[in-house]
């Protein structure tokens, strides 16, 4: 058989001194003031980290384009994910700030439905004052993750290979023949290719061609 | 002195009435004086353990708090002290439990003692200005009900 009595109350060890009072009274004071502790730090917080992003971000959008324009196509969209991945992340680590200094979700209460679900309005204020906190700590995570990734993409700029040069092929039609190949320098009034497979380039008179078509590759 | 108490010991603590409460049942008027002896709290453990004084402590989402209710062990006024012993403090969104000797232990098996001051709103003269009740205060340990859904 189970005890399913209750625990009950027990006598305490240890007597009661001024200083426990003092210290009773003073931690009242930290609780009446945890929202606007809370409130405060998410201020001071978010503040910073738009900053930080703003002075990030800046430099992304202005040098983005020139710090790119090189870079072959996988690794722009290396960039360009961990840009826009730390923007996002970004928006919504402030928007955390945000919300836990001016809360988010306005509902209505009643005092009697705050001391049914809360028993005092000062555990109710402590109840939003700790949500606004894990909003914050959030917040301050995501944005910190946001920084990562736009460092990343920042360094992943700064250091991709550049992109390889064009082949720069072309395919010379002339007569009725056609030749696919790079240019060589040649004489004057011969067009000199240098043909895939073939160590002896292909000399076509100028006079002979009928077209020229650039190729990114030889059929 | 402020720890003078003088819990009526000429009787034993866990059969006296509270001290102001005379054989009438209405409480006496005793005069303001600051009292934090032991026997008080000895005195406040036996009157829960008889079912007179009343206290609970509770917590809901990590938020504790509690309510200690009844006659007040030194003049029998009604008193109803409730308590938030959580705080959010700082940025890290730290929670802290205080106001007792345990602060910042998380072991909800222990009792958590709670420190309560007579608040009643009986008259006690010599009462400083603003200030509330006979002056008596004491520690109660009480069991930590959990209440989350």
């Amino acid at each position: 058989m189970t005890d399913t009595t209750p625990p009950r109350a027990s006598l305490p060890a240890r007597p009661l001194s001024k200083v426990d009072l003092a210290e009773r009274d003073r931690f009242a004071k930290l609780t009446a003031a945890s929202a606007d502790s809370v409130r405060g730090s998410a201020q001071a917080w978010r503040t910073g980290l738009a900053a930080f992003i703003t002075l990030v971000t800046t430099g992304v959008v202005i040098k983005g384009r020139d710090t790119t324009t090189g870079l072959s196509a996988g690794w722009r969209a290396t960039i360009t994910i961990l840009v826009a991945g730390g923007l996002l992340l970004a928006v919504a680590g402030l928007w955390q700030a945000l919300a836990a200094e001016v809360g988010t979700d306005p509902k209505k209460q009643t005092l009697q439905g705050i001391r049914r679900d809360h028993g005092t309005l000062a555990a109710y204020e402590v109840y939003l004052a700790a949500q606004a906190a894990r909003r914050l700590q959030w917040g301050r995570r995501t944005v910190a993750a946001a920084v990562v990734l736009l460092l990343a993409g920042i360094a992943v700029a700064w250091w991709a290979p550049d992109a390889a040069p064009p082949a720069g092929y072309v395919i010379v039609f002339h007569g009725h023949a056609s030749s696919c190949g790079t240019l060589q320098p040649g004489r004057p009034g011969q067009l000199s290719l240098s043909v895939p497979g073939s160590h002896t380039p292909v000399i076509i008179p100028f006079s002979q061609v009928t077209q020229l078509l650039p190729a990114t590759a030889c059929p | 002195m402020a720890d003078d108490a003088r819990p009526g010991s000429s009787q034993p603590a866990d059969s006296q009435p509270a001290d102001g409460q005379p054989a009438d049942g209405q409480p006496a008027e005793e005069p303001f004086q600051e009292l934090l002896g032991y026997e008080w709290t000895e005195k406040a453990y036996h009157m829960l353990m008889r079912g007179e004084l009343n206290g609970e402590v509770i917590s809901r989402e990590k938020i504790i708090r509690s309510r200690v209710w009844g006659p007040c062990p030194r003049c029998g006024h009604d008193l109803d002290d409730r308590q938030t012993h959580t705080a959010v403090i700082g940025i890290m969104g730290a929670e802290t439990r205080g106001g007792t000797t345990r602060g910042g232990v998380d072991d909800e098996e222990a009792p958590f003692e709670v420190d309560v001051s007579c608040g009643c709103d009986g008259p006690h003269s010599g009462a400083p200005e603003g200030k509330t009740g006979c002056g008596v205060s004491f520690r109660v340990a009480l069991p930590l009900h959990p209440a989350d859904g």
